[in-house]
């Protein structure tokens, strides 16, 4: 195998890509809980935590966002259309992961910090609706059976939902009094908070979790590819038994 | 709040059982990867 096919090739697994994605998160584990942290009032050294718990947001509205654009492309193309269904409903399933992992460490964070898993918050009610509302379009997904259609109002739907989902969770927590930091008044972790070395893990941090997501969700495609395929082959129709609950 | 842990070196223990945790899940990514490649260049030929 050349250099090229093993490290430009997105196919290979050994994509310079995913290399550097466990590269950077094997960076934050080693470095995250031993490099130096200001120990704030009531956070203390639970900041670390802002190397976990917004990762998995920005990875979230990173896949949204992808998804978003596949599902206008989607409606847009005149060929090769059902490679952006599928690479549509992939990045929406990885964003509502990372979505569930970003509400789970942000309740423990909360509990660690604010003394309950939950309270009634503008910013935490805001991020279980969006999470409500793109478990709707798996729902939706699974409630049509035809694939070109199921396609066709899935994109429609998503569509609608991304803007929903940004308006509710990033800009309508900023209008209103909140708890959470960044939103209502509080400040969020400025440059007063984060030194050099806490940015590098940072972003660092959230670089490769989005990176090791798209990796995730590439391989989800292409084995999804590969199914339709042989149903193709097997059945001699496009429409597929095991794609008929998405 | 875990500067006892570091003194006493525990910290280590937290990191490399996160080291490991990462390392599986990117080995068994890794290897579903390559059972993906071969099924793929199977289907090509």
């Amino acid at each position: 195998m050349s250099i090229n096919q093993t490290f430009f090739n997105n196919r290979s697994p050994l994509a310079w890509w995913k290399i550097a994605s466990f590269l950077l998160l094997l960076f934050v584990v080693l470095k995250g809980f031993t490099s130096p942290v200001p120990r704030l009032p009531i956070l203390n050294e639970t900041i670390r935590n802002l190397y976990f718990h917004v990762p998995m947001w920005f990875g979230m509205t990173a896949f949204l966002l992808i998804a978003f654009i596949n599902a206008i492309i989607y409606l847009r193309s005149t060929s090769n259309k059902h490679l952006h269904d599928i690479h549509c409903v992939e990045y929406t399933n990885m964003g509502l992961c990372f979505g569930v992992l970003g509400i789970l460490t942000g309740m423990v964070w909360a509990k660690a910090t604010w003394g309950a898993y939950w309270t009634p918050d503008p910013k935490l009610n805001a991020a279980a609706i969006g999470m409500l509302i793109y478990s709707a379009y798996i729902v939706l997904r699974g409630s049509i059976q035809d694939e070109e259609q199921r396609a066709r109002v899935s994109a429609v739907y998503n569509i609608f939902a991304f803007p929903a989902f940004v308006s509710l969770v990033y800009i309508l927590p900023r209008l209103t009094d909140s708890l959470h930091p960044g939103n209502g008044g509080n400040p969020g972790f400025n440059s007063y908070d984060r030194d050099r070395e806490m940015n590098l893990i940072f972003y660092s941090s959230g670089l490769g979790f989005i990176l090791l997501g798209v990796w995730i969700t590439t391989l989800r495609v292409r084995l999804r590819t590969l199914r339709l395929k042989a149903d193709q082959v097997a059945h001699a129709s496009p429409s597929s038994i095991l794609d008929s609950h998405q | 709040m875990a500067d006892k842990f570091r003194e006493e070196g525990k910290i280590y223990v937290v990191i490399t059982v996160f080291a490991i945790i990462l390392t599986g899940l990117f080995v068994y990514v890794f290897l579903l990867d390559r059972k993906i490649g071969k099924f793929e260049k199977e289907e090509k030929n």
